[in-house]
């Protein structure tokens, strides 16, 4: 049964993914950072954010209580795009698709994870 | 090896008329204006070095690299017709523009536009750096090195290489992997980052030839709060001691200082697993702003 995008379930479906995919694992391993997302035009939740804590991902809804080390904004249809591995997440942050702030060395430290969270991330049954 | 230096880059930029105020005062260039919607950035006795014209966007709209003669502008032409690679001969109009001679205009594999020409215009004894400073390393070595993001580094490897003479100087691989190419002694005037369905201009590099130059710049930006991209630093692999600031047109500048010079005949390829010795701490709180989509 799909699991509907940018809900409780979504993101408790992308963590589980992760943290059981041994390359994910590696790629996250000694890295930390707080990813805070918004989504514009979301019919479902439109706030969401990442913990990369040290090779274990947390995706949670809404809005996370400690202060985030990077911001995103994007359209609804760019986060569409990421979900399904049609986009990557640095393509959108360079060339603006993705509107990021924050600190710059742990999100491309991060890259590589966050390019294998995408395929992981691609191969769920997601609803749009 | 067709290509001798980096002699010119031009950008589009909805912002250019902030280049009159932050060339001169933080990077020490002279300005001068060409029209409503062109400045030129002076570094040297070369009519410009850097052009930067209105757009409504910030992107980079082409590399200039002196080929050194009409001569070699020819054998160029051939090695193009021999690779199949198709180019545009640059008019009177264009040459007009870039102050040359002759030119010929090429995309590369990514379609970003690379011109190649001869017959600089110089001016001897013209330029007048705007802030009081030593001189910016140029001559043989050209203006700098570009690092151009890429969606296809293996092909554009093969192009810069293979079609044009580039030497590869040396690889990091690091959060950002990069590989380096010189054409002169400079360590490299390439630099190009993998980056998927991304391509244009990272940065530009423009060196000083006093440590103290490099202070004072870096003093200019702590003084009027203008935001660096990554501190003072030493890299690993051409030594240069430099910082980072994101310009007005969305690319940075790296100005440093104290780089070391390639000599063929004893160079060895090396890898480093870092990009710095020391310092270039990453600051910037937003992505370099002058990238765009590749087709």
């Amino acid at each position: 049964m799909a699991i509907k995008f940018l809900t409780d379930d979504w993101a408790e479906a992308v963590t589980s993914a992760a943290n059981a995919d041994e390359q994910f694992r590696a790629a996250a391993k000694g890295h930390h950072l707080l990813l805070q997302a918004h989504v514009e035009d979301s019919p479902s939740e439109s706030d969401y954010f990442m913990h990369f804590g040290d090779g274990v991902l947390t995706v949670a809804t809404g809005t996370a209580t400690e202060p985030a080390d990077v911001t995103a904004e994007m359209s609804y249809q760019t986060n569409v795009s990421l979900s399904k591995g049609d986009l990557k997440g640095q393509t959108a942050a360079m060339t603006g698709q993705m509107k990021v702030h924050g600190d710059m060395m742990k999100m491309m430290s991060l890259g590589k994870a966050q390019d294998r969270l995408a395929e992981i991330e691609s191969g769920l049954d997601i609803e749009y | 090896m067709f290509v001798k230096s980096l002699g010119y880059v031009g950008v589009a930029s909805p912002d250019a008329k902030q280049w009159l105020e932050f060339g001169p005062e933080i990077l020490g260039m002279q300005p001068v204006e060409a029209g409503a919607d062109t400045v030129f950035l002076r570094m040297d006795d070369a009519d410009h070095r850097l052009a930067v014209h209105y757009g409504d966007r910030n992107r980079m709209l082409y590399a200039g690299w002196d080929v050194g003669s009409e001569e070699q502008l020819h054998a160029l032409a051939e090695r193009l017709e021999e690779r199949g690679i198709s180019y545009n001969q640059g008019t009177d109009e264009e040459c007009a523009d870039r102050a040359v001679l002759g030119l010929l205009a090429v995309q590369d594999p990514m379609g970003l536009r690379h011109e190649f020409f001869y017959g600089q215009k110089l001016v001897p004894n013209s330029f007048h750096p705007a802030r009081p400073m030593s001189r910016f390393v140029t001559g043989s070595q050209g203006l700098g090195h570009i690092v151009l993001a890429t969606p296809n580094l293996k092909q554009c490897d093969q192009f810069f290489r293979d079609v044009l003479g580039f030497r590869k100087s040396d690889e990091i691989y690091t959060f950002m992997d990069l590989w380096f190419y010189h054409c002169n002694p400079r360590h490299h005037s390439l630099a190009l980052t993998p980056m998927p369905g991304v391509r244009g201009l990272h940065h530009v590099m423009v060196e000083v030839a006093d440590l103290d130059d490099v202070g004072a710049a870096y003093d200019e930006c702590m003084s009027r709060n203008i935001p660096l991209s990554m501190t003072l630093g030493r890299h690993v692999n051409d030594r240069m001691v430099s910082f980072y600031v994101r310009t007005p047109a969305g690319f940075d500048i790296e100005y440093g200082w104290g780089a070391i010079t390639v000599d063929d005949e004893v160079w060895t390829v090396a890898q480093y697993d870092r990009p710095s010795v020391w310092g270039h701490r990453m600051v910037a709180e937003t992505p370099p702003g002058a990238l765009e989509m590749s087709d």
